[in-house]
């Protein structure tokens, strides 16, 4: 990687030309010439750095990491060596990490004047994709020029940490595939379901002998089928509020990534799709390499409200299977989601809502309306709360200090009900 | 998967770590004067200083003679500061307001005690490589220095003191009427020698 060099002339130049410029008429003034003698070399030095030829302006950079892709918490060596062009100096190089990671210089020292080679301490403090800048000063021209530079270094892919849940809601309505959960449909399980005659076709193994021998027919056991489920988690990027404890996009990815890991956990299918700024999905699907393909796509979501939909058109068919149960990530701020979820849930998904709103507007010292007002703005949310559970969607709050498993255990009892289309 | 809570402690947050700062942990070798080239300053210095020295001393009045002691006087007590300053900035290169009072002080002394104009260019041609010196003893301070190369790049510079100095010492030389077309052929045959030289 290389970067640009800026050069502009240094700051002391004008200053030094200028007392030069006033030098010379006061040694011409007094009649001094012999004084001009005296400066003959400095000007001539001066003049010659100043027409000589332009230094180069390519700094190149060469950076190793320790690792490429990290979890948030975790640290890494970055190794970086820069070269300025020849016969310019090196004088300073300041790392840019972006909010993403922590910086802490290890070592830094110049092999040459040209030459710097550093090693730095990268901590992963949050999520996303950090691009790691050096902000480069060279001096060149005998100290007359001095340039800056801006060098993209590496980039680092900071995974989220998930939080290990148990408590995972599933839909009512099971799809036909192989898994753990006993749905209400019969098939091939080891879960009672009950008894009926015996049918031609039905293996023998299935007969219930002693019920059999008591009724005097064949009457065969029927078992419950061990279905898998769809679970997508929904995230709600269309804005980003900070607040204590993690903005409420860091809490939606969070949570996200911990309902997706558990569900895949208990080999059912997850998917993922995230509103703001892009909308980014996957499908449901199974297995860890599914995991580290959602997580990927998780780094990349931003906040904005570009692309939040309002209503259940927005969303793309494959992402959102029928029978899937939806696990809404929202600060319930932006009326289009809302009114998108409650579309979801007239068409037949079973929904839940997961509220990562914990900040709360605060009134101005001295503003008599705004107590009011931030009363109001509670009615509001209670509102929606409230228009959500008439329509059988179940809001939790994730408060400050709770466990993500505490806000979906009760969500989690039953199975969500969704209508059969 | 789940990996401890990151622990923003002790890192630099917000993500910019200065490497000049860092920088400022190496140290030299052999402390504050044994290092680079110090012994390339001070020679410098001294050079530059010695030349109105050596004018205060042979142009400084008897004592009895009638002349002025106090210019005396406060060339002694310029060129203390100047012999100081010197010293100063090769102990401590990285700032250059002592290197920059050192020239000061030279350029007082050729004010108070006027040399030929041929002491006036190698004064200031010492004053240069002074200069040069001190630039070189912080970059080696800093780290190794190819000397061949620092040499390379600095050549623009002894290229426009080798062109100006001669022209301006003939000029001086010579009276008023002639001085600027006797500056401009010395120039130019400078210009030739320099080309001949570094071509």
């Amino acid at each position: 990687m290389d970067g640009k060099i800026d050069w502009e002339s240094a700051d002391w130049v004008f200053g030094v030309v200028t007392a030069g410029v006033l030098a010379a008429l006061a040694v011409v003034a007094a009649g001094r010439f012999d004084l001009v003698v005296f400066g003959a070399p400095l000007l001539g030095a001066l003049a010659g750095a100043w027409w000589s030829s332009r230094p180069d302006r390519t700094v190149r950079v060469s950076a190793e990491l320790s690792a490429e892709r990290v979890f948030e918490g975790d640290s890494i060596i970055l190794r970086v060596q820069l070269t300025a062009p020849p016969g310019t100096e090196l004088l300073d190089a300041e790392l840019r990490t972006g909010a993403e990671l922590g910086a802490v210089p290890l070592g830094v020292r110049h092999l040459t004047p040209e030459v710097l080679r550093g090693e730095w301490e990268l901590h992963a403090l949050r999520w996303g994709r950090a691009v790691v800048r050096m902000r480069v000063t060279t001096r060149g021209a005998a100290g007359l020029l001095v340039g800056g530079a801006q060098c993209a270094v590496t980039e680092v892919a900071i995974f989220p940490n998930a939080d290990r849940i148990s408590a995972v809601p599933r839909p009512m309505d099971l799809p036909d595939l192989l898994g753990v959960h006993l749905g209400r449909r019969k098939g091939e399980g080891v879960e009672f379901a009950g008894l009926r005659e015996y049918q031609p076709g039905d293996p023998l193994r299935a007969v219930n002998w002693p019920v059999s021998a008591r009724r005097g027919q064949l009457y065969v056991t029927e078992r419950l089928a061990e279905q898998a489920a769809k679970v997508v988690t929904m995230i709600d990027a269309s804005g980003d509020v900070r607040q204590t404890g993690g903005s409420t996009l860091e809490l939606s990815v969070h949570g996200a990534l911990a309902v997706v890991q558990a569900a895949l956990r208990r080999e059912d299918r997850a998917g993922v799709v995230a509103l703001g700024g892009v909308v980014r999905w996957l499908a449901p699907d199974l297995g860890r390499r599914h995991f580290y393909r959602v997580v990927e796509a998780l780094l990349d979501v931003q906040p904005g409200s570009g692309s939040a939909p309002s209503n259940a058109d927005g969303f793309p068919r494959t992402v959102l299977p029928r029978g899937a149960a939806i696990v809404v990530f929202s600060p319930l701020l932006d009326e289009r989601v809302i009114s998108a979820v409650v579309d979801l849930r007239r068409r037949g998904f079973g929904l839940v809502v997961v509220d990562v709103l914990r900040a709360e507007p605060q009134p101005r010292p001295g503003a008599d309306y705004d107590p009011i007002a931030i009363r109001m703005w509670r009615l509001g949310r209670r509102g929606i709360r409230y228009r959500l559970a008439e329509l059988g969607i179940p809001v939790g709050t994730w408060s400050e200090g709770a466990e993500l498993d505490e806000v979906l255990r009760p969500m989690s009892l039953r199975p969500l009900m969704g209508s059969r289309r | 998967m789940t990996a401890p809570e990151p622990s923003p402690g002790g890192a630099s947050s917000g993500g910019a770590a200065s490497a000049g700062a860092a920088s400022g942990d190496v140290s030299p070798a052999g402390g504050p004067l044994g290092a680079g080239y110090s012994s390339v300053c001070l020679a410098a210095g001294t050079v530059m200083l010695a030349v109105p020295t050596a004018i205060a001393l042979t142009a400084l009045p008897a004592p009895g003679s009638g002349g002025s002691p106090g210019t005396g006087l406060l060339l002694a007590v310029v060129l203390a500061i100047g012999a100081l300053a010197v010293a100063l900035a090769t102990a401590r290169p990285g700032s250059g307001v002592m290197a920059a009072l050192a020239v000061l002080c030279t350029a007082l002394a050729l004010v108070l005690e006027p040399p030929e104009a041929l002491g006036d260019g190698l004064c200031g041609l010492a004053c240069l490589a002074f200069l040069l010196a001190i630039r070189l003893h912080r970059q080696a301070r800093s780290g190794p220095v190819n000397l061949s190369a620092w040499l390379a790049a600095h050549r623009p510079l002894a290229v426009g003191a080798a062109v100006t100095t001669p022209a301006a010492i003939a000029a001086a030389s010579v009276p008023t009427a002639w001085s600027l077309p006797v500056a401009a052929l010395v120039g130019l045959g400078s210009v030739a020698v320099c080309a001949l030289i570094f071509r």
